[in-house]
């Protein structure tokens, strides 16, 4: 049985990346165009799709010139095993490995209720509790042995969640039971703690930061609804303090680090190179860590 | 409580306000049935209740996604109550909820709603139950060919016997419906397609209005057979006597069984064969175990 640590050290440092969606290029940031302009920003484009629209024509450019991806799965409920059949886990693979995806990931909740059907659309954080919890990384167990990949669970977003568990401790036990990879989305965590008045890095110290393989940051917006304060998840081209704070904190802890994401693709490019610059010299690419050690 | 069970809950809460009123208020009545600890209740109760209205959108987006498969039948509903409410009463119906719990099919709980207000008389239209009707059996048929499987025409068996068992193929569905139900439909969609030249029309006084509907004739049927197209269910039309062997085929019936009953009813057995033939041959029925 090959470990989490074992099949971590033979995936590839991808460096900072692109999120995008299905058709994102005709309203939002165009990652090959991105590429072209700005080649030492972007190193690697995460391709967000589900079975029903399956690849774009944007992505599978992309993957033509052999640039790496990630396929970034957005219709599987995670917590739910009635939901994992053998039809999206054949065809989430072929779609994967049509543009040779490094890995599977995707935020590990529900991506709808009830089935996979028109309308039922809607991404929900899982229940915060141990029975969710071991379901989830059954699910992840049988997709990496299914398909062959790494799976990645993403921390979603909301405003609401129920259980008792703080969501890092929840996806520790994840990882610990999958034996798995981690995704941690700063952003969402950043949400997550305001819901529950805690400082941003609160419940890092149990986590285990050496099982992230990837991170995402993305805008945030402060809202409220009839008073009632919340950020709400809006991918803006401004990260937040505290989401900059986790991303800080994770990046020198995180051993099996090999990609960070930045969830911007419905803003201009302009407005998003300065986080881009940010996070490259945060984490370079590993292009630059060898001319790095070149020049040393 | 399971934490399916839960998430179901929560679902129902997002989407209907008068619910979350009631768990608010009378937590005991409204959750009944669902063995909550005291913890989760706790919890659940413990959640600032302005939250649950954070995306006033989550209706809208969803009825747009239902509208979509029944858009002749809720153009003509809203044409005569001028009120979304009258579509997003929905959410708060027994159909939604039930839904929700059961893990069952959104659209055709939503469909089971727009039949059940016609006969409640919720709205007045003659044309909307026949509507609703077919618009639900192009929404079914989507749903078993997509569970159930391809439209590829399977190999007969070689020898196929009096005691074979025959039902309709994935996808495929018959109905009858008031014979003018094409133009009704032809009519709204040119009235739709009109409105989407320029939608903030609908703002206007002089906004072109949706009226002259076809008059129906409910002694005149049509027959209608759905089955997988080139670009998802087509349409086509059924002679009566094919009809009534293929409405018999909804369910597993066995060849011997179909033909002595439709011999009583109207068709010749000859004919009823016929027709099995065909259907068999291009793929409308399939021989089950």
């Amino acid at each position: 049985m090959i470990t989490f640590a074992q099949r971590a050290a033979r995936l590839p440092r991808l460096g900072v990346g692109l999120s995008g969606e299905f058709n994102v290029a005709a309203k939002g940031i165009d990652a090959c165009w991105m590429k072209e302009n700005y080649p030492e920003l972007i190193h690697f484009y995460e391709y967000g799709s589900d079975l029903e629209r399956g690849l774009d024509e944007g992505v599978r450019r992309w993957a033509m010139a052999g640039l790496p991806v990630t396929y970034h799965f957005l219709d599987i409920n995670l917590e739910e095993q009635i939901d994992l059949d053998s039809y999206w886990l054949t065809q989430t693979k072929e779609l994967a490995s049509e543009i040779n995806a490094a890995w599977l990931c995707g935020d590990a909740g529900r991506w709808h209720f009830g089935m996979r059907e028109r309308g039922h659309g809607m991404l929900m954080p899982p229940i915060l509790c141990r029975e969710s919890a071991l379901e989830t990384a059954e699910n992840i167990f049988q997709i990496e042995a299914e398909t062959g990949m790494t799976c990645l669970p993403e921390n979603p977003p909301g405003i609401i969640y129920l259980g008792e568990m703080h969501i890092l401790d929840y996806f520790a036990l994840v990882a610990d039971r999958a034996d798995c990879g981690l995704l941690l989305d700063c952003a969402h965590l950043a949400i997550f703690q305001q819901t529950r008045n805690l400082p941003p890095l609160t419940a890092l110290d149990n986590y285990p930061l050496e099982r992230v393989v990837e991170m995402h940051i993305a805008g945030g917006t402060y809202a409220e609804i009839d008073g009632y304060p919340y950020i709400d998840d809006s991918h803006s081209p401004v990260p937040l303090p505290g989401t900059w704070e986790i991303l800080e904190y994770v990046i020198p802890r995180a051993k099996n680090l090999k990609a960070i994401v930045f969830e911007c693709e419905h803003n201009a490019p302009e407005e998003c190179l300065e986080v881009f610059e940010e996070l490259n010299s945060l984490f370079p690419a590993e292009s630059e860590l060898k001319e790095e050690e070149m020049a040393r | 409580m399971s934490h399916h069970t839960l998430q179901k809950l929560l679902v129902r809460m997002l989407f209907d306000e008068d619910f979350v009123s009631e768990v608010y208020t009378d937590s005991e009545r409204a959750l009944t049935g669902l063995e909550l600890t005291e913890a989760e209740r706790g919890q659940l109760l413990a959640i600032d209740r302005r939250v649950w209205r954070h995306d006033p959108l989550r209706k809208r987006r969803t009825l747009r996604a239902l509208v979509e498969e029944f858009k002749v039948s809720t153009t003509i509903i809203l044409a005569e109550t001028r009120s979304l409410a009258s579509l997003e009463r929905f959410f708060s119906s027994q159909f939604f909820h039930r839904a929700v719990h059961d893990r069952g099919s959104l659209g055709l709980a939503f469909s089971e709603f727009l039949l059940d207000s016609c006969r409640n008389g919720a709205w007045k239209a003659p044309q909307i139950p026949d509507i609703v009707r077919l618009e639900a059996a192009i929404a079914g048929c989507r749903r078993t060919l997509a569970r159930e499987g391809s439209s590829a025409v399977s190999e007969l068996p070689a020898t196929i016997s009096d005691k074979s068992r025959v039902k309709l193929a994935p996808g495929y569905d018959v109905g009858s419906f008031q014979t003018n139900i094409i133009e009704t439909i032809q009519h709204v969609e040119r009235y739709l397609f009109e409105m989407s030249l320029m939608p903030a029309m609908a703002l206007c006084d002089d906004a072109p209005k949706l009226t002259g509907l076809p008059e129906i004739d409910q002694q005149k049927k049509v027959y209608l057979l759905f089955g997988p197209g080139a670009t998802g269910i087509s349409i086509s039309n059924l002679d009566k006597p094919s009809y009534l062997v293929l409405y018999e085929t909804k369910r597993a019936v066995e060849i011997k069984s179909l033909l002595s009953r439709l011999g009583i009813v109207s068709a010749s057995a000859r004919r009823a064969q016929d027709i099995l033939s065909e259907s068999l041959e291009n793929g409308a029925l399939k021989i089950v175990g």
